[in-house]
């Protein structure tokens, strides 16, 4: 009996070994030929679908385009997933018509204005590459592939009857692949003008048989789901870094977050993902999406470079008036910036999500911006506001008065009650401390205490306090916005310009109407070009105080153009004159914040104030993600929005748990005037005492979780359950905060409702 | 590998289809801001009250393909159960979800017998199924029987069905004797069933109100359609019906219909209507929504508004489109035009604001319907073919609350709501004037009158002034009557002291008083004889008319600044330093220079010296009056107001009195000349500032186009 059990069980040990060992050695024999059985199947459907040669090979891409039709795809070696540039499926696609359908096949979408014509009454025209330059096709255009010295691609495009020619050049790196329009040597001949110019319209798009998401940088950051059937009121067409100042409209609708990165992404279901990175010319770009609905065939993201703007004119005999005809206006400095690029990535396995694009995007940040790691503990982040120009009246005679808020003793005893109830760590922003208060500013020239908040004693006071310790502070000015002239800087030699040539005026808007409130003070914009120059002055003084940290404030989230008749230039243009002026105060203080957090500003950075909480909330939307907090997490601090002022607090506190973002309080002295039918009437319950024990609380909470990852940086974040979501963090820490009224069970872990679990590494 | 590496994708993606809803349980974001309305019609920002908690959609229930038009949705309760009904027009059916929005019966495929068809004319769309359309109805109703009640507007017809069996048991048709005259279509737009069970329809195309059915769908009457007029515009309804003849009169009413759009009973009965907007108003104005008894009067009155008071530049205005009231008594009115939802306490307080138009998860494209259940309020949006469920914020729900305590007169139980909302908002009017009234039930007056004052709520801080008034009184009484005596005793020597000073000094022919400078106070008393010593001692002193109008000048600011809060709300930085210059000195001069010049034609003897004098002397009374007036303001409250205006009318006539016998005087008019003279001083007035504006007008008009020449210049170059 014995002997044959023994045997059976030799046997078996030996299948089981074998097995064992075959099962260990296949995959690796599989990752060898790996790439060269990918790409052999890859090279077979493009064969397939099309005339596809391949012009470009990487480390990790291949490039393959259409010589006569400038479709191409671009194939990740690693996976064999090709990414074409417009969709293979026409056939199926029965429901996109007209322009749409010519435009499915463009790789550009032309806006253009005839400027010989002006009576024409349509404002502008819309033609694509397809329809005009594609020789297949009869018309009088063309497309020109060849083949550049240094290896890149060189598309012409010819529009032929428009007279315009763009040419377009493709590149590829060992890990991405770089689209650019050749801005330089655009020929728009004598009868049509650019407007707007849509790039890559259809790259990566996928049909309503695929699943996956669309990742649009909307605010902190948001999922549009693939197929969503909405057909939505407006199509997403939003500009990067928000409206143009300069340019603004003049009825404001809804409340909405501004795009803060210029990145967009796809994730393909079985496919992986699609990454872009405006690397030039995101300051003068807008990002479009569009989900799969019963009038859209295709789920798409791409960019739009905003070429001109297109304004009316005022003149003479300018009317409002239906009918009548408008004077155009052309700003003619177009775009400003040589090249427009875009640089794609391929994702690939775990890193096919959000996750993988906001690694992707920080690196890219660390390697070619200079974002160092730089975070500090998590804190108590406040923002106090300082004096409030208000109009008095004493017996018929109205004057202007410079209300105390919170003086300077006042800072003093709020950060001292603080770190006396066990707030070890707080982060202060002190807006209105100098020059006028908070508004009706004058240029900042001179950084000088306010006698209506304590004098020059007091605030000697108040700085030593804060320096003995160590307190993480910011005293702000704000160097883009001003609202009186003063010697020197006047709004009409120093403001940037609309396209009518008057002083572009910033106005609240009203809550109700959503209209411009004529009767509170403009607020004019410094020209980019002016900005090093005129804030010189005020470094000396603030030196002088022994000042070392700053606060930008607006620098941050303003971007706008100068549309001055000479000399004048477009938001593409300013962005570089921003990031200098950034790039000029860092090496002149130790440490910069902003409010808001534009991505030319993070890498001179160490505090972002009032990062976006939330993505706007399109209905295309399925939820939103923290892509913003996910790429500086560990290099940047940041803080949520203004807790009390909040919908719900606790959903704040679960989201700066679930972002690791500090928590902020807008804070005014106990004794502080009403500041209800001011201008600064939204922040209502900011007195210190209202909310000082809710924040001492918060804070503890807030720091239990966040002490344990404040240097980490997120590698993953997911949407675990209903209402639930996970991040991880290098260090393996994981958190889970679920916003459900129900608790919920997810990874062996139970999270109660409306609250947070922390799963320590390797537990 | 390729299918490992999709595998390990599709784990993440696939398990949470959501099909386009974002999660918003716990949100803090809100594609709209709220605001509150204080006393001067202003808006101020106010914590979010409603936010979206989830969204309806045809897929969401497991549907294939979306609602279709939905156009209304009911709330009610089946035996105990609350049953919520929506109305998919497109679709023609009619979804039946429970309190947990999860659906509970899809009524479809409604269908006719042959015989019911016959006897109600009723169109039938299939003749093989015998069903029946209602793509074009806008309204549903449940009646007593708990039978569907559909407003077929497209279909010109109300039809009731069976719940259970989809069948239609009968219709109402147009009803021909009481339209007959109108030659209007019946075209039922909304429906409501009373608690007798009578239908009550609005049509699209009948300005004429409400029409009333009984339980067997006959007509009864129009109901609802008479607005309740002030008494100015009574007044004038009553001349016009006086002396217009009958065709104008039948023009009147046509040309001012009121429009009722929407309607809702409340649990006591009462029908509120609402109505979209009034013509040619560019704010929400009074009588948009009224609350009607059995009679049809209205008993929110002219006094009350709701909707934005704000005026816009573009034309853009509130336009109600729907009312609900909640099982709280509070109202829930729907503006389409800007997408908002209200709410209102019945006496139109503004408890919260939400919505807006757009592409957001919580903005809506054509919101046509809202209702509410339990705490949630239901929108339905006709273009995003989805209802969304709006659930109150913290904020809101401890504003109702403690509003309903107030209500029940539990006041203890309201205050500790009133100071947790006051440290969530210390902008908000409602909760200070909450807090006046707890510390006035409390008996701390003073602190009632603080709160009063930031609420700026007249009435109440009058009350609660008296009450701490009676207890100043009370504490202080012999100081009180101290200082009354002594101040009698004042007035008596004082004015005993002034009669001195008229009696001629010893010696010579006037008295101290008729000299220069003490000449105004001798004219209020012996008006003929003071004026007629201007001509022959040469006495108007110009100096002293001007120090009498700039203590004008003093008094007006004074009464801007420091009338009491009871009397009125002016607020220091609303002081208009110019008009009010305008409106002292401007007036005094322009009324000079006007009688100067109209006298001179009619040949009057008085100088402009004179002339300067006079009137300055005689606006004394005026002024002291009124600064008299000010400083009893401060004392005294409204209800005592009568005896504020005794004393500003006696000078108001003695001024007048001095004006015209000083113009009489130094003009030698006779008394009739010197009414005549005045009246065409005033006319001269009105001349003169006419003239003005057309100035200021034209150099206005100059100077912008000098301003747009310049800019077209420097433009094109």
């Amino acid at each position: 009996m014995t002997k044959k059990l023994s045997r059976v069980v030799r046997y078996f040990a030996l299948l089981l070994t074998a097995s064992m060992l075959i099962g260990v050695a296949l995959p690796q024999k599989n990752n060898v030929s790996a790439t060269a059985e990918m790409v052999a199947i890859a090279e077979q459907e493009l064969e397939a679908v099309g005339g596809y040669q391949q012009l470009m090979e990487s480390d990790s891409l291949l490039f393959y385009i259409e010589t006569d039709s400038g479709k191409f795809a671009l194939v990740n070696k690693n996976t064999g997933a090709i990414w074409y540039s417009n969709p293979t499926d026409l056939r199926e696609n029965t429901i996109d018509r007209g322009l749409t359908k010519t435009n499915v096949q463009s790789q550009l979408v032309l806006e253009y204005v005839n400027v010989l014509d002006i009576n024409k009454d349509a404002y502008s025209s819309i033609t694509n590459s397809f329809a005009m330059c594609n020789t297949n096709y009869g018309n009088t255009g063309s497309i020109k592939v060849s083949e550049r010295e240094d290896g890149t691609v060189k598309v012409l495009y010819d529009f032929g009857t428009l007279g315009i020619v763009v040419p377009v050049i493709y590149s590829i790196e060992s890990d991405y692949f770089e689209a650019k329009i050749d801005t330089v040597n655009i020929d728009e001949g004598d009868e049509n003008r650019i407007v707007n110019l849509t790039f890559l319209p259809y790259f990566g798009a996928a049909g309503p048989k695929e699943n996956g998401y669309l990742f649009v940088p909307d605010g902190c950051g948001a999922v549009a789901e693939f197929n969503s059937g909405i057909i939505p009121y407006t199509n997403y067409n939003k500009m990067i870094y928000g409206d143009d100042n300069a340019n603004l409209a003049e009825t404001s609708t809804t409340k909405e977050e501004n795009i803060l990165f210029p990145v967009f992404g796809t994730v393909v279901e079985g496919k992986g993902a699609m990454f872009g990175i405006v690397t030039k010319g995101d300051g003068s770009s807008k990002i479009i999406v569009n989900t799969g609905s019963s009038k859209t065939y295709y789920n798409s993201i791409c960019t739009q470079l905003a070429y001109r703007i297109c304004a009316e004119g005022k003149g003479l005999y300018a009317s409002q008036a239906n009918g009548q005809k408008r004077i155009l206006t052309l700003t003619d400095a177009p775009y400003g910036v040589d090249g427009y690029t875009v640089r794609y990535y391929l994702l690939d396995g775990e890193k096919a999500s959000y996750s993988g694009m906001a690694e992707t995007y920080r690196n890219y940040l660390v390697k070619e911006k200079g974002l160092k790691k730089n975070a500090s503990k998590p804190s108590l982040a406040l923002e106090i506001y300082g004096a409030l120009e208000t109009k008095e009246n004493i017996l018929g005679v109205t004057y202007q008065k410079d209300q105390k808020l919170t003086s300077y003793s006042d800072v003093k005893s709020i950060l001292s009650t603080l770190k006396k109830s066990g707030v070890g760590d707080i982060a202060v922003q002190y807006i209105g401390w100098t020059n006028n208060g908070v508004y009706n500013r004058k240029y900042p020239t001179s950084a000088s205490a306010l006698s209506a908040l304590g004098g020059k004693s007091d605030f000697k006071d108040m700085k030593s306090y804060l320096d003995k310790q160590g307190i993480e502070y910011y005293m702000a000015a704000d160097f883009v916005t001003f609202n009186k002239n003063s010697l020197g800087i006047t709004a009409n030699k120093n403001s940037a310009k609309t396209t009518n040539g008057d002083n572009a005026e910033i106005y609240e808007y009203s809550v109700v109407t959503g209209e411009q409130n004529l009767d509170i003070p403009s607020w004019y914009l410094m020209r980019p070009q002016d900005l090093i120059a005129k804030s010189q002055k005020f470094f000396k003084s603030f030196e002088k105080l022994g000042l070392d940290s700053i606060g930008l404030t607006n620098i941050g989230n303003t971007l706008y153009s100068d549309f001055s008749n000479d000399g004048g230039i477009f938001r593409s243009k300013s962005i570089e004159y921003f990031e200098e002026f950034v790039k000029s105060v860092d090496g002149k203080v130790k440490n910069i914040s902003v409010n808001g957090g534009n991505s030319y500003v993070i890498p001179y950075v160490s505090r972002v104030y009032d990062a976006p909480m939330t993505s706007s909330q399109y209905d295309i939307f399925t939820y939103d993600v923290p892509f913003y907090q996910m790429v500086l997490h560990g290099y940047v601090n940041y803080t949520t929005c203004p807790v009390v002022q909040s919908i719900d607090k606790q959903t704040v506190l679960l989201k700066s748990i679930e972002t690791g973002a500090d928590l902020l309080y807008t804070c005014t002295g106990n004794n502080s005037y009403n500041l209800r039918e001011t201008r600064l009437s939204s922040l209502y319950s900011s007195k210190f005492s209202v909310w000082k024990e809710s924040a001492i609380e918060f804070y503890e909470k807030n720091n239990s979780v966040n002490s344990k990852i404040w240097n980490q940086e997120i590698v993953d974040h997911k949407y675990v359950a209903e209402d639930c979501f996970k991040t991880v963090y290098a260090n393996g820490v994981t958190v889970y905060v679920n916003y459900s009224e129900n608790n919920q069970t997810v990874d062996g872990v139970t999270v109660k409702a409306e609250n947070y679990f922390v799963k320590e590494a390797n537990a | 590998m390729k299918k490992f590496i999709s595998a390990i994708i599709a784990v993440f993606v696939v398990a949470f289809l959501l099909t386009g809803t974002v999660f918003a349980a716990g949100t803090t974001f809100a594609p709209y801001n709220s605001y509150e309305y204080n006393m001067f019609g202003e808006s101020v920002v106010a914590p979010i009250g409603y936010a979206i908690s989830d969204t309806i959609s045809a897929t969401s229930l497991g549907f294939e393909g979306q609602f279709e038009n939905p156009s209304d949705i009911i709330y009610t309760e089946i035996d105990g159960e609350g049953r919520i009904f929506i109305l998919d027009s497109g679709n023609s059916r009619i979804i039946e979800l429970n309190t947990d929005y999860e659906l509970v019966k899809e009524h479809r495929n409604f269908s006719v017998s042959q015989e019911i068809a016959e006897k109600y004319e009723v169109l039938i769309s299939d003749t093989a199924t015998n069903s029946i359309t209602f793509s074009g109805a806008t309204g549903l109703a449940l009646n007593k029987d708990n039978d569907f009640v559909i407003a077929d507007l497209s279909g010109n017809r109300v039809l009731i069905v069976d719940r259970e069996t989809s069948e239609v048991l009968w219709t109402i048709n147009r009803p021909d004797e009481a339209l007959n005259d109108t030659g209007a279509t019946f075209s039922p737009k909304k429906v409501e069933v009373d608690d007798r069970g009578r239908y009550y329809v609005t049509s699209s195309s009948i300005a004429l109100g409400v029409m009333i059915f009984d339980q067997q769908g006959e007509f009864i009457e129009f109901f609802g359609a008479n607005e309740v007029l002030s008494t100015t515009q009574a007044i004038v309804k009553y001349i016009r019906e006086t002396f217009y003849s009958v065709t104008q009169l039948d023009y009147q009413e046509q040309v001012t219909p009121v429009v009722i759009k929407n309607m809702d009973f409340d649990d006591k009965g009462f029908l509120y209507t609402v109505s979209p907007y009034r013509e040619a108003s560019t704010v929400a104005v009074a009588g948009l929504v009224r609350k009607l008894n059995y009679s049809g009067d209205d008993l929110i009155g002219e006094n009350v508004i709701f909707g934005d008071t704000e005026e816009s530049t573009t034309g853009d205005r509130t336009e109600f489109c729907d009312i609900d009231v909640d099982k709280d008594g509070f109202i829930n009115i729907l503006d389409d035009k800007r997408g908002r939802v209200f709410q209102y306490t019945d006496t139109g307080t503004l408890v919260a604001v939400f919505g807006g138009i757009g592409s957001q998860t919580g903005a809506f494209t054509y919101p046509v319907a809202l209702e509410s259940v339990g705490e949630d309020i239901l929108v339905v949006d006709q273009k995003k073919n989805s209802i969304f469920i709006f659930e109150p914020t913290d904020y809101a729900n401890n504003v109702r609350k403690a509003i309903m305590l107030m209500n029940n007169n539990d006041f203890e139980g309201s205050a500790e709501l009133w100071n947790a909302i006051l440290e969530s908002n210390d902008n908000s009017y409602l909760c200070y004037q909450g807090l006046g009234r707890i510390a006035d039930y409390q008996g701390n007056y003073k602190e009632a009158m603080k709160y009063y004052k930031l609420a700026y709520d007249q009435d109440g801080y009058a009350l609660a002034y008296q009450q701490h008034r009676q207890q100043l009184i009370e504490k202080y009484a012999i100081v009180v009557i101290l200082v009354v005596i002594v101040a009698v005793v004042l007035i008596m020597f004082g004015l005993k002291l002034l009669k001195k000073l008229t009696v001629p000094i010893t010696g010579q022919a006037y008295s101290k008083m008729e000299s220069k400078y003490g000449m105004e106070f001798y004219v209020l008393t012996h008006p003929l004889d003071g004026f007629a010593q201007f001509k022959t001692r040469k006495l108007p002193s110009v100096r002293v008319s001007a120090i009498i109008v700039l203590i004008w000048l003093i008094v007006e600011i004074f009464d801007f600044n420091f009338t009491g809060f009871a009397f009125s709300i002016n607020r220091s930085v609303d002081f208009n330093m110019p008009v009010t210059l305008l409106l002292t000195v401007g007036i005094y001069v322009m009324f000079c220079v006007s009688n100067w010049a109209i006298c001179t034609l009619i040949e009057g003897k008085g100088t402009m010296k004179d002339i300067l004098a006079t009137t300055a002397y005689s606006l004394i009374p005026y002024i002291l009056t009124q600064a008299i007036a000010v400083l009893l303001t401060n004392v005294l409250v409204p209800s005592e107001g009568v005896f504020i205006t005794i004393i500003t009318t006696i000078g108001l006539i003695w001024t007048a009195g001095i004006l015209i016998l000083g113009m009489l005087t130094i003009h030698e008019f006779s008394l009739a000349k010197t009414i005549w003279s005045l009246l065409l001083t005033i006319l001269g007035m009105v001349a003169m500032i006419l003239l003005a504006i057309l100035l200021y007008s034209l150099m206005k008009q100059m100077f912008g186009f000098f301003v747009s020449v310049y800019k077209e210049i420097s433009f094109r170059n």
